[in-house]
């Protein structure tokens, strides 16, 4: 991903031309070489659902452990933006988790911290809140609770960059990608059997390269500066973390009729590695709860 | 001072077009998009953009390995159909949606975790009068296995 060279905005999110854009998930990527044909080429950058992450923590057989999660008291300690979009996002993979695990009443508890959160970041009701309200109501259905959250999450994200605030949308998907981390490294060192917790930890390779592309437009902003550092850091860790791939096949099962990607993808990570990314993540999370 | 009102009001109408245009974008993805997720489950993540014919988009994502994945594609009005593609890391294309009848959502699964590129294209038509623009959304949804 070496292609990001200018950025600006163009098209429906775009507020003007030739400026610099500021979402996580979106950026746009100026194809300079490609100009002549006036072709433009926009680069959106998604990171993994935080639900995806915390049902392998489930699978993995790792018990609930309600002291890895940022206690909802803490919620009065958010001030500012930038705080209480990080702690969005860290409260968000805590729902997740919480509700995985079926720990009920403190996913309600989670619920109460979050819509705290959306209404001081004021997230309308019908974006943020007003979805919340819905998971109160199917909170024990749940085939239609990882739903909401997904809801509530791409409420606050379209909204957000609807009216300019990009910082803030990155900021929560940071935070949400920090906690699972967080709860990730701190769960393989409880399992007998750790090694899909620690395939899955090598796996965020790929995520935290399309963090750092993002964030490098941020580094100015006092949220991302005061982590910037660490991530730097667990950056160059993760350029050591080693992975081959196979080449892809499509297959079809003609009784099923599912499509698969059939291929084969290894990460070599060392015990020294692990240790230094746990560090760090503890690092950065320790920055955005206290 | 002209020059000054003109570039106010320049700007004004531009950055209401421009906002105005997002505004629809966001309406449109809800509500012709977001359905043909289901039932898999949004990544919560919204990628969209007015895309001028010729124009090209690029989402990059992690799959993760023994997922059940969604991808819809989806165009608003003159710039429908699109094209979409999905390549490995290293180029490879895994699947073209113009070998399918320019299908606009792709069910698959993931043996292994990888990070693919979805490539979506406005192709140009031959009237060079008309500059087709639209709204494109790519959207990504998981499938909730029930671990």
């Amino acid at each position: 991903m070496s292609l990001v060279s200018l950025l600006f905005i163009v098209g429906c999110k775009s507020k003007s031309d030739k400026t610099k854009s500021d979402i996580i998930d979106n950026i746009e990527v100026d194809m300079s070489e490609r100009k002549e044909d006036k072709t433009v080429k926009k680069i959106f950058l998604n990171l993994p659902s935080p639900i995806e992450l915390t049902k392998m923590l489930l699978a993995a057989n790792a018990e609930f452990d309600k002291e890895l999660l940022n206690p909802v008291a803490n919620v009065d300690k958010y001030i500012s933006s930038g705080s209480l979009a990080l702690n969005f996002g860290i409260y968000g993979t805590d729902l997740c988790y919480c509700r995985v695990f079926e720990e009920l009443q403190e996913s309600i508890s989670y619920l109460a911290a979050i819509r705290n959160v959306t209404d001081k970041l004021q997230i309308p009701e019908e974006e943020g809140s007003n979805t919340l309200n819905r998971i109160e109501e199917s909170l024990e259905d749940r085939d239609s609770i990882f739903q909401i959250i997904s809801d509530t999450y791409a409420g606050a994200n379209s909204y957000l960059k609807e009216n300019e605030r990009d910082i803030t949308a990155t900021l929560i998907l940071l935070g949400g990608w920090v906690e699972g981390m967080h709860l990730a490294t701190n769960i393989k060192d409880q399992l007998k059997d750790n090694s899909a917790v620690v395939q899955r930890i090598a796996e965020q390779k790929y995520s935290l390269e399309n963090i750092m592309l993002i964030v490098e437009q941020y580094k100015d902003d006092a949220s991302i500066a005061l982590m910037y550092n660490e991530l730097e850091n667990l950056s160059k860790i993760y350029k050591t973390v080693g992975v081959s791939q196979s080449k892809a096949v499509v297959v079809t099962d003609e009784e099923t009729g599912v499509t698969t990607i059939d291929n084969k993808t290894q990460f070599d990570i060392s015990k020294d590695q692990l240790d230094e990314i746990t560090k760090l993540v503890g690092q950065i999370r320790v920055k955005i709860v206290s | 001072m002209r020059t000054i009102t003109y570039a106010i009001l320049t700007f004004t109408f531009v950055f209401a077009f421009a906002a105005n245009s997002y505004s629809q974008c966001k309406t449109f993805t809800k509500s012709k998009c977001n359905p043909k997720l289901s039932p898999y489950i949004y990544n919560g993540q919204l990628n969209s953009a007015v895309l001028n014919e010729g124009d090209v988009a690029e989402l990059m994502l992690t799959f993760y390995s023994d997922h059940d994945y969604r991808i819809v594609v989806c165009a608003a009005g003159e710039v429908e159909p699109v094209t979409f593609s999905l390549k490995d890391n290293a180029g490879n294309v895994i699947f073209s949606n113009e070998d399918h009848n320019l299908v606009d959502t792709w069910d698959f699964h993931t043996n292994s975790t990888q990070q693919l590129r979805v490539e979506v294209g406005v192709p140009e038509d031959d009237n060079p009068k008309k500059q087709k623009s639209g709204c494109v959304s790519i959207l990504v949804g998981f499938l909730d296995s029930g671990e």
